[in-house]
């Protein structure tokens, strides 16, 4: 029988606390909190708790855990490659906690679900965009024949089995992280992030599995990961893969000119901001910027260039010759598979009108988003155009044409958005174009990204 | 509160200085929003495109861009957007229309030898009542870009406009907060109320005149985050409901670590609602029928705090005798069954020698669920009767 005085162990809005605790005694990775006069830890090292509480032989009650078990039923089964394998085995021998390294569009999504059915319990699946979320939540419910929750984007409906963001879950963490039996990360390097690294620390989780392509961070916080999910148990690169399933693409670049219009609507503005980093002798990188947005809004040239500049990047992205280039592909690829991409969502719907596409993009609701994936996927649809959406992650239809229209400078970026058409679709060759505007920086941008691929 | 990138303050020293709008500033930002008000009302009916390419306009080379923004910030909270055709199923029509497109593939705007049907054609063919003019509008209506501004939710006045402003400008700083110190000396019971509702954890300490109370939360046991930081920030209209109080927050800004303090002159409004000076009128009764039945006794509300770790107790009354004896005074009048139970929980953990309870006898308890000195009462509180009595005490 437990009376009042008894040993108690409680979820605290992220925290353990221990109750009535014999004094003298200091339990591992706990720190005394004078707030309320009890032990408490990070909910992380709930299972080092109990297992302190056993070593000692204390007889407590635990009213901590939340778990459900799940009795998981899968709609379908499938062979995972060897290389999935390999790497979920390894995790299990690592006690089901470490890293996975895996190539963008080596499926890691089909491995993550494997790693569900052998954990057998509630699961949290934390992703970084809304999108990614929406994906992964299409592609679990498919799988798995139960409901799926999801926590983020106007959604707040847990389950056994809950999709999520990684801000939600640093949001929620306080209130369901004792729900959770399984935490899978992707992309998880992410996750060392100051903020985000609560996520891992608020769950009681005991069984963890994070999922990357990139590893490792340029700041180093990756050594963090450690801690938070366990070590890297398995990792394959591209190269490792290259021709067992992935297959070569080609990539064309084609230049258009701006029309006169345009061009003379950019050298106005580029002469504004030319003048001023003449005058100033500023950068546009590095401390410089810092210097030069702070001065934005005390200066009336600083911020006249920084409008110039962004009225120079918008002409850049919106090139109308672009649509001419992406009309005249479409024809050629009457036949294909196409996926255009874009860098904003405007440019997205006015393709979409204009050549009469359907579009996802991140405001795209999940059950459109849905159908518009199994149409594409079904060959209902032969074309899709879309924003950064499809940009990291899961479950992207194959395509064998790929068209660029506007891209940023990242080059992880640029390899994950390749890893969208890497997939083998019989012997046929993948295209990947790519439309940038010439005699811009545009130019230079694509070359940096293309030379990043290549080392 | 003001979104990071919004927020305008300077750092002088180790402190931070929120750029309120001052009283000096406001004529000149009350014609701002006064202007601003006057897009939003002239956009009714227009689309969120029109009116954001017109506060753009606005906007213009303005160097206080940052406050035009802020002040639409919170003005974009204030209006009621939605799709121009509330019964249209947008998606069902692009589902159908895409679908029957497929077969006309590649859509092409102008004709050529293989290509003899252009878009307008296309779209005739599969989709009578569409036309190729304005396609956003009749495609993507459900678009937040396309959302029709229907209405106002609530008007503002450009006095309440620059008064909110600066709230969730001081709001917004607090986001970046790891703890709050604050120096209290009046309305506890609202102010912890308050604390109560953000989820916060709290230090307490008594000072000559009032109370000190550290708040962070959970995990700031473990180390420092400003996790709390929106809880904070959403505390501070509750703080702001105090009459003599100031606080000092800590705030991690630009990688630097600053204080933010505030006090009671600091300006801002609060629009939480305040408590009633009395909770209920038994109180009321009770404090004025002490004063005449014992003139030469201090009576006070709600001055002292006894701290339970989770929670705490505000005892109604303080009551000092003319010797000097210190009394609490709690009255437990009618209340729900659950509000009781946990109200006896908290007096039970008290555990203080000091704490009088004067109870209802129609409450289904007795004496042997108080662990205090209880005192009974009948319909009426007999406050000569509770004079006598803390006078054996």
């Amino acid at each position: 029988m437990h009376n009042s005085n008894s040993i108690q162990i409680l979820f605290d809005r992220g925290t353990i606390v221990i109750k009535n605790l014999p004094p003298g005694l200091e339990p591992e990775n706990c720190a005394w909190d004078n707030r309320t006069n009890n032990w408490r830890a990070r909910g992380m090292y709930y299972s080092d708790v109990i297992r302190w509480l056993d070593f000692k032989e204390f007889s407590y009650k635990d009213q901590v855990p939340r778990f459900i078990k799940l009795n998981a039923k899968l709609n379908f089964d499938y062979n995972l490659h060897y290389y999935q394998k390999e790497g979920l085995n390894a995790w299990i021998d690592a006690k089901f906690r470490g890293c996975v390294i895996l190539p963008t569009g080596s499926g890691k999504s089909f491995l993550a679900i494997k790693a569900i059915q052998k954990v057998n319990a509630s699961t949290l699946i934390i992703l970084p965009t809304l999108d990614l979320m929406n994906q992964w939540y299409d592609l679990v419910s498919e799988v798995f024949n139960q409901e799926i929750g999801i926590l983020g984007g106007g959604y707040h409906q847990i389950e056994d089995i809950t999709v999520t963001t990684y801000d939600s879950a640093l949001n929620h963490a306080d209130v369901y992280g004792d729900r959770f039996s399984l935490l899978i990360f992707d992309e998880v390097h992410h996750l060392p992030a100051e903020h985000y690294s609560q996520i891992a620390e608020m769950c009681i989780a005991p069984h963890r599995l994070g999922l990357t392509a990139t590893y490792y961070r340029m700041d180093g916080y990756h050594g963090k990961l450690d801690r938070l999910i366990g070590p890297v148990v398995y990792k394959k690169d591209i190269h490792d893969l290259k021709g067992s399933h992935l297959s070569d693409f080609e990539i064309e670049r084609i230049k258009v000119d701006l029309t006169p219009r345009e061009k003379l609507e950019y050298d106005k503005n580029e002469l504004i901001y030319e003048d001023f980093i003449k005058e100033t002798g500023y950068k546009f990188h590095g401390p410089d910027l810092e210097k030069f947005l702070a001065e934005v809004n005390l200066k009336p040239n600083a911020r006249k260039a920084l409008l110039a500049k962004f009225k120079m990047k918008t002409i850049i992205l919106n090139a109308a010759r672009k649509l001419d280039v992406l009309e005249s592909l479409l024809k050629l690829h009457a036949k294909d598979r196409i996926i255009i991409f874009t860098e904003n969502n405007e440019l997205v719907y006015s393709i979409s009108c204009e050549f009469l596409i359907p579009a996802l993009t991140h405001q795209t609701k999940t059950i459109e988003r849905k159908q518009i994936l199994k149409k594409f996927r079904n060959g209902e649809y032969s074309v899709l155009v879309t924003s950064k959406v499809l940009n990291e992650g899961v479950d992207v239809p194959e395509a064998n044409v790929a068209i660029i229209l506007s891209g940023s400078s990242s080059p992880r970026e640029y390899l994950q958005r390749l890893g969208r058409i890497l997939r083998k679709r019989e012997d046929k060759q993948a295209v990947l174009y790519e439309i940038v505007t010439k005699g811009t920086r545009e130019v230079q941008v694509s070359y940096r990204r293309r030379k990043s691929h290549a080392s | 509160m003001l979104p990071k990138q919004l927020l305008r303050y300077r750092i002088e020293g180790d402190h931070v200085v929120p750029s309120y709008i001052t009283r000096k500033q406001s004529p000149h930002y009350l014609r701002i929003a006064e202007k601003l008000i006057d897009i939003y009302e002239r956009h009714l009916g227009k689309t969120r495109r029109e009116l954001d390419d017109k506060l753009m306009l606005f906007e213009g080379e303005r160097l206080n861009y940052k406050v035009v923004r802020g002040l639409a910030n919170i003005l974009d909270k204030n209006i009621i957007t939605g799709p121009a055709d509330e019964e249209k199923d947008y998606e069902k029509l692009r589902e159908r229309l895409f679908a029957q497109v497929e077969k006309h593939r590649p859509v092409v705007r102008s004709r050529d030898l293989l290509h003899t049907k252009v878009k307008d054609h296309v779209i005739a063919d599969v989709s009578p009542g569409i036309t190729g003019d304005d396609l956003q509008m009749q495609l993507y209506g459900d678009l937040k870009a396309n959302h029709i501004i229907k209405d106002w939710e609530r008007k503002t006045s450009p006095e309440t406009l620059l008064r909110r402003y600066n709230l969730q400008l001081a709001q917004g700083i607090l986001y970046r907060a790891e703890s709050m110190t604050i120096r209290l000396h009046d309305s506890y019971k609202i102010v912890f109320r308050y604390l109560k509702l953000s989820r916060l954890m709290h230090r307490i300490y008594p000072l000559e005149n009032g109370y000190g109370i550290y708040v962070d939360g959970p995990l700031s046991l473990f180390s420092r985050t400003i996790k709390y930081g929106i809880h904070l920030a959403k505390f501070l209209p509750g703080l702001l409901l105090a009459e003599k109080w100031d606080m000092r927050a800590s705030i991690r800004l630009r990688d630097q670590d600053v204080f933010f303090p505030l006090n009671q002159d600091c300006g801002l409004h609060s629009h939480y609602r305040d408590a009633h000076p009395f909770d209920s009128s038994v109180e009321e009764m009770f404090y004025k029928k002490f004063q005449k039945a014992a003139p030469n006794w201090q009576i006070e509300r709600e001055a002292d705090i006894i701290n339970l770790g989770d929670t705490v107790l505000i005892p109604d009354f303080t009551l000092i005798s003319p010797e000097g004896k210190k009394f609490l005074l709690e009255i437990i009048g009618f209340w729900t069954p659950e509000y009781l139970s946990k109200k006896l929980e908290k007096i039970n953990a008290a555990n203080r020698e000091d704490l009088i309870l004067v109870v209802n006898q129609q409450l289904n308890c007795s004496r042997e669920d108080f662990r205090g000195k209880v005192i009974f009462f009948k319909n009426r509180i007999d406050v000569v009767k509770v004079v006598d009595n803390l006078k054996t005490k």
